[in-house]
């Protein structure tokens, strides 16, 4: 019994841990991102998506069309990082409350760690990353706020 | 009388072994073969999502698809000489969705792989469609026929049928369901009935889940389907006719360890972990056969680090290439590293030698095509 508690125990905390070193390095990765390339510190309280999976606009309407219903929820600042000037996607963009653009224009993104070929997205709380998740139709299917 | 048993049995079980051993070790020949290496210039820019090679008696075509229609490249004087409209009308494109392969045989025959339809048109005109896939769920009840990337179809002229890749539809990929049913299929272009052949991945597939690292590379020729996995040594040899399947082992050695499978499984519904796994780990992509000299030519990535020491993060084109050349007994014969900016998806088995498209940002090279054509003696 006192076995089983401690094996518990330690899943539990070896996965807290594994979960919390991928935020560590999300949190790292942006905040490099924002201080080498944007040359500013990365917002203390914002969204942040990164939408450098921009190769088929057409084909993601129904996520980006799922995630601007999370986003028009919210009260926080959004800012959107593209990797290129979509004109759908920034007509979208500018009709949401509180939002801002950034252009990954030398396209360094994946330098940081930023682009595996999934749009993400970073809730900052405090000038850190509360949570971040990769933008697809499971993840945002059943959620009801991103905050 | 005992020992001499005993000791005669240990010698034949030493030997067994030696010899097993042997059977999946890459074989060598040294010293290597020369490179040589040539440069041709198409004074047209093209992109090559989809693409083809063919020959005829006297030339050789490469051909590619872009904004619905499909352009023929003359190879040998290096001008578009023809393209055929492969567009459908907004019914047909809904009912057959997009192209992900297409092949000649010969000038006047060509087809087309859709997503749920095999067409062939003949001298421009639409000779036959085959509908496939959901529109045949009477025969593909558990699978589907696609090109998911580095399978491209080939038309069988003795058998008169389309071969290409089939897939389980009804499993998961971290399921060892998915790897174990057939991978290549033909259709019969006369009465539309698709063969599956006795060819599946190989048993590490079954045992781990390795992510992205499990879409198979083909090649066709003739009555023989090349098949090579990205995490696998061995080449698996698809003899059509008799449906048996061979293997040899080709394992470069720029290969410094296994590649290991992704790891927890929860991150198979991730695509960044995926990816990142696709970067970092050995990775075997195209496999090509040159019939005229019976030779076989296998690409290598090399394992590299997540971050560099700068701390910048790696993708998979940051992988080193390799070019392996194996001779017509499996014996690895060369191996080449070759610029990152050679890139082995458009790549192909031509004439005069192993044509590889270059992808360089160079800027002389803004408005022309680039290939790079390797021979080895």
């Amino acid at each position: 019994m006192r076995q089983s508690a401690i094996l518990f125990v330690f899943l539990l905390v070896a996965c807290k841990d594994q979960r919390d070193q991928r935020l560590l390095e999300k949190e790292e990765n942006i905040k490099n991102f924002y201080a080498s390339q944007l040359k500013k510190q990365v917002p203390e309280n914002d969204i942040i998506v990164i939408l450098q999976n921009q190769q088929c606009v057409a084909c993601r309407r129904d996520i980006f069309s799922s995630l601007y219903k999370l986003l028009a929820k919210s009260d926080l600042q959004k800012t959107f990082i593209m990797a290129v000037r979509d004109t759908v996607l920034l007509s979208l963009i500018r009709n949401l409350p509180n939002s801002s653009i950034e252009f990954d224009t030398t396209h360094k993104l994946e330098s940081y760690g930023l682009d595996y070929g999934a749009d993400l997205c970073l809730l900052m709380k405090d000038g850190r990353v509360k949570k971040w998740f990769e933008l697809s139709n499971v993840n945002l299917e059943n959620m009801h706020s991103i905050e | 009388m005992k020992q001499n048993f005993l000791l005669i049995w240990i010698v034949f079980v030493v030997f067994s072994c030696h010899s097993i051993q042997n059977e999946n070790e890459t074989r060598r020949r040294s010293p290597s073969v020369s490179k040589f290496e040539d440069t041709i210039k198409f004074p047209v820019k093209q992109k090559f999502v989809e693409y083809s090679y063919f020959e005829t008696d006297s030339n050789e075509w490469l051909s590619y698809l872009s904004s619905g229609y499909i352009y023929i490249l003359d190879l040998g004087n290096k001008k578009i000489v023809d393209s055929i409209d492969v567009s459908l009308d907004s019914i047909a494109a809904k009912k057959y969705g997009e192209i992900s392969s297409f092949c000649f045989s010969g000038r006047d025959s060509l087809f087309v792989l859709f997503n749920e339809a095999v067409v062939f048109w003949v001298d421009k005109k639409v000779n036959k469609i085959i509908p496939i896939n959901e529109l045949d769920s009477a025969q593909y009840t558990t699978f589907r026929f696609q090109d998911l990337e580095d399978v491209p179809i080939y038309y069988d002229r003795t058998a008169q049928a389309v071969v290409g890749e089939v897939y389980c539809s009804d499993c998961w990929q971290t399921e060892p369901a998915f790897y174990s049913q057939s991978i290549i299929g033909s259709i019969s272009i006369h009465s539309g009935r698709i063969k599956l052949f006795d060819i599946s991945y190989p048993k590490k597939y079954l045992k781990n889940y390795y992510g992205f690292d499990m879409k198979p590379y083909a090649e066709t020729d003739d009555s023989i389907t090349l098949v090579a996995y990205p995490c696998g040594d061995m080449v698996s040899i698809l003899n059509r006719n008799s449906n048996t399947a061979s293997s040899f082992p080709a394992r470069s050695i720029f290969q410094t360890e296994d590649a290991q499978p992704l790891t927890p499984l929860s991150d198979s519904g991730s695509v960044e972990q995926k990816m990142r796994h696709m970067a970092v780990q050995p990775y075997y992509s195209e496999i090509r056969f040159d019939r005229a000299r019976q030779l076989y030519y296998r690409f290598f990535r090399k394992a590299i680090p997540l971050k560099n020491k700068d701390g910048t993060y790696n993708n998979f084109f940051n992988k080193g290439l390799v070019l392996m050349v194996l001779n017509s007994q499996h014996d690895v014969i060369g191996e080449y590293e070759l610029p990152k900016y050679y890139n082995s998806y458009v790549s192909f088995v031509g004439k005069s030698g192993l044509y590889i498209y270059d992808v360089s940002p160079n800027p002389e090279y803004k408005n022309l095509t680039v290939f790079h054509v390797l021979t080895f003696k």
